[in-house]
């Protein structure tokens, strides 16, 4: 190494200790500053809470029927109504987002998983193996998601975990698909190149160079797809492969209360409503998320 | 400055055009096609040729970022063309590449002491993370930056201020030869005679070796104790810089300088326009590959490719006009050969060895 005087000019050793700590925390600064990006944060801390304590939290049993109290409007005695077995859908709401959240969450994980490792093999090395993945990916691809979702449903048998398994797996070609767009892109960039010039591995190349920055349109990807696997996982309970019926799934609480949207509304409206703040909130916290991830969209806050 | 530092021997390289369903070769383009040159320890090579014709490949070749489809790259009488593992690492940390690009040449998500302490780390330069600070910044002093820029992210900075970065990021390992692929050439003019002028101090003060990389003319005569001109992936003509810019001896090179600008408007100077394209290098002319350009073909140029010929001096050029070959035919073919620029003056001859060129950079 070059032997020459560290200029004076220069912040002290611990000063430049605290200045990386400062570094690494802006990027909760700029997610807190992003306000549309909290309150999804909130909407979904409030529904994990909601899901952890819903025994507490829950008037009534989320099963127990009361026949003669069915499709009751919204009133003191049900805040949110009942169902046509007169069960109290405030409460089923609340059961149900121990089964919806982790569905979406789960096979979301397991799509990122699987399409992101297959993409970013596939963009990364390109050739015969990006063929190869590629075009099986394509396969997938051609037939509609929620059909692939039932497919594998119908081989793994009905249930709850082999919907999350079915949702995630039925998936994995659009992440793969982004994933793969997403590193050829940056692939190419010259940064790539100098790193693998000062001997950088394949894997520094591609979890410090090429992922990192090939993130955006992935966390975007996943925000938006959390929300497609609770619908569609709502969709597999539907036709009776998912949440077995007592189950207060919040899917097939949307499609038992189709028949009587006419005369009872508020069977329907309610879990729709969860499902649609649960979607909103994650898109919004995705947005802040990826904004927070890239330092070049940082405001300046010094 | 006898000795040979890199020497690089019949080097080649083929990217093969695909086509149909089933990815069948049906093509080459033949980036680069049987190069030889060598660099002296301290001393700086020009490599200079208009866009396409396998500059910016040689570089990636010579840095190991491409494999040659053939030839030999010899550093320090090892050839490393097949080196692996650690030995291909140790090389890394004595051949280094400065990008052409200041934007796309860093990471966006590093910040300054991550890009340039990456390096240290990876090949355990630095016994900790305090020893790797001062390190970065130490480097950061000797590019003309300062030690607050270390957590600055690379967009925070101007595009001469980010080729200092990639300049310190190449000097992080210290390096003994650098390979700059057309390092100025994104730049604005003014900033591009201060980044010139860097690397030059840089040289000094580091004794490194550089491959300048380049279509600028004026900076290569600036930079470069010799120059070799390329044309559609051969060299065409090498020789220690003076000579070369005052007695080009291949038709191509006559045409280059005479295309350069001169800050003088009292001088008048015969301009050579080339006629045609330059062709794709995946469907090469027989015989001599300039010769559809050429304004002083032979018939013979057509035929019989030209290998490089010394004229004495270090001075090579590739074409059958050119020294003992030109008494075997008749005539030029096509128009009289142009004697503007072998009429100028050579003014630097009788200079110390392996002089640099002049240039509009200093003084």
């Amino acid at each position: 190494m070059k032997t020459q005087p560290v200029p004076d000019y220069c912040p002290s050793a611990a000063a430049a200790v605290a200045e990386h700590r400062k570094r690494v925390s802006d990027f909760w600064w700029q997610l807190r500053r992003n306000r549309l990006a909290l309150c999804g944060a909130a909407v979904l801390a409030f529904f994990t809470v909601v899901a952890l304590l819903a025994p507490w939290l829950a008037p009534y049993s989320p099963t127990a029927q009361n026949l003669p109290a069915s499709l009751q409007p919204p009133g003191p005695a049900h805040l949110l109504g009942t169902d046509e077995f007169g069960r109290d859908i405030l409460s089923r709401i609340i059961f149900g987002a121990r089964f919806s959240l982790p569905v979406g969450f789960f096979s979301v994980a397991i799509a990122l998983a699987g399409g992101g490792l297959l993409g970013m093999l596939a963009g990364y090395y390109g050739g015969r193996l990006d063929n190869l993945i590629m075009r099986v990916m394509d396969v997938m691809l051609a037939l509609p998601t929620i059909l692939l979702a039932i497919v594998i449903v119908t081989a793994l048998g009905p249930g709850l975990t082999n919907v999350m398994v079915a949702v995630g797996i039925s998936l994995i070609p659009n992440f793969a698909r982004v994933a793969k767009a997403a590193v050829l892109g940056v692939r190419e960039l010259e940064y790539v190149e100098a790193a693998r010039a000062s001997g950088a591995g394949t894997l520094r190349v591609i979890f410090r160079h090429i992922l990192p920055n090939s993130l955006a349109p992935i966390i975007v990807q996943g925000t938006l797809s959390v929300a497609g696997a609770i619908l569609s996982a709502a969709a597999l309970s539907f036709i009776g492969l998912g949440a077995q019926p007592p189950t207060p799934e919040w899917g097939s609480m949307l499609s038992s209360g189709r028949a009587f949207l006419r005369d009872a509304p508020h069977v329907t409206t309610f879990p729709g409503l969860a499902i649609l703040l649960t979607v909103l909130a994650l898109n919004l916290f995705g947005d802040g998320l990826r904004d927070a991830l890239d330092p070049r969209l940082r405001q300046f806050n010094r | 400055m006898t000795g040979k530092l890199l020497e690089v021997r019949g080097l080649k390289k083929y990217f093969p055009i695909t086509g149909g369903i089933l990815g069948r070769t049906v093509g080459q383009v033949r980036a680069v096609d049987g190069l030889d040159f060598f660099v002296r320890p301290g001393e700086t090579l020009g490599l200079v040729g208009e866009s396409g014709c396998g500059k910016t490949t040689v570089a990636r070749l010579l840095l190991r970022l491409l494999t040659p489809t053939a030839g030999e790259v010899i550093y320090k009488g090892q050839n490393i063309v097949h080196l692996r593992g650690r030995a291909l690492q140790h090389l890394r940390r004595e051949l280094q590449i400065i990008f052409q690009d200041p934007y796309g040449s860093l990471n966006p998500r590093l910040t300054v002491a991550e890009i340039i302490g990456e390096q240290l780390s990876i090949h355990g330069l630095a016994r900790d993370r305090q020893e790797r600070l001062a390190m970065v910044r130490e480097l950061l002093a000797a590019v003309g930056l300062e030690g607050h820029h270390l957590w600055r992210y690379p967009h925070e900075f101007s595009g001469g201020q980010r080729q200092r970065i990639g300049i310190a990021r190449a000097l992080a390992l210290n390096p003994q030869l650098v390979v700059t692929d057309e390092p100025v050439s994104a730049l604005d003019v003014s900033i591009q005679a201060q980044i010139v002028n860097l690397l030059l101090d840089l040289q000094e003060r580091y004794k490194l070796a550089y491959v300048f990389v380049s279509h600028d003319l004026s900076i290569v005569r600036y930079m470069s104790h010799r120059v070799a001109v390329m044309y559609l992936g051969k060299i065409v003509e090498s020789a220690p810089v003076a000579v070369l810019f005052e007695r080009p001896a291949h038709p191509y090179t006559q045409a280059l300088l005479s295309a350069v600008p001169l800050p003088d408007p009292a001088v008048r100077r015969q301009r050579i326009v080339l006629e045609g394209d330059l062709p794709s290098p995946a469907n090469l002319p027989r015989g001599c590959r300039f010769h559809p350009r050429c304004f002083i073909r032979l018939p013979r140029c057509r035929e019989e490719e030209p290998h490089l010929h010394d004229c004495g001096g270090g001075h090579l050029a590739a074409c059958h006009i050119v020294g003992g070959q030109k008494s075997e035919v008749g005539a030029p073919e096509n128009g009289s050969r142009t004697e503007s620029l072998q009429g100028r003056a050579p003014d630097v001859e009788g200079a110390d060895i392996n002089p640099r060129g002049t240039g509009v950079f200093r003084g």
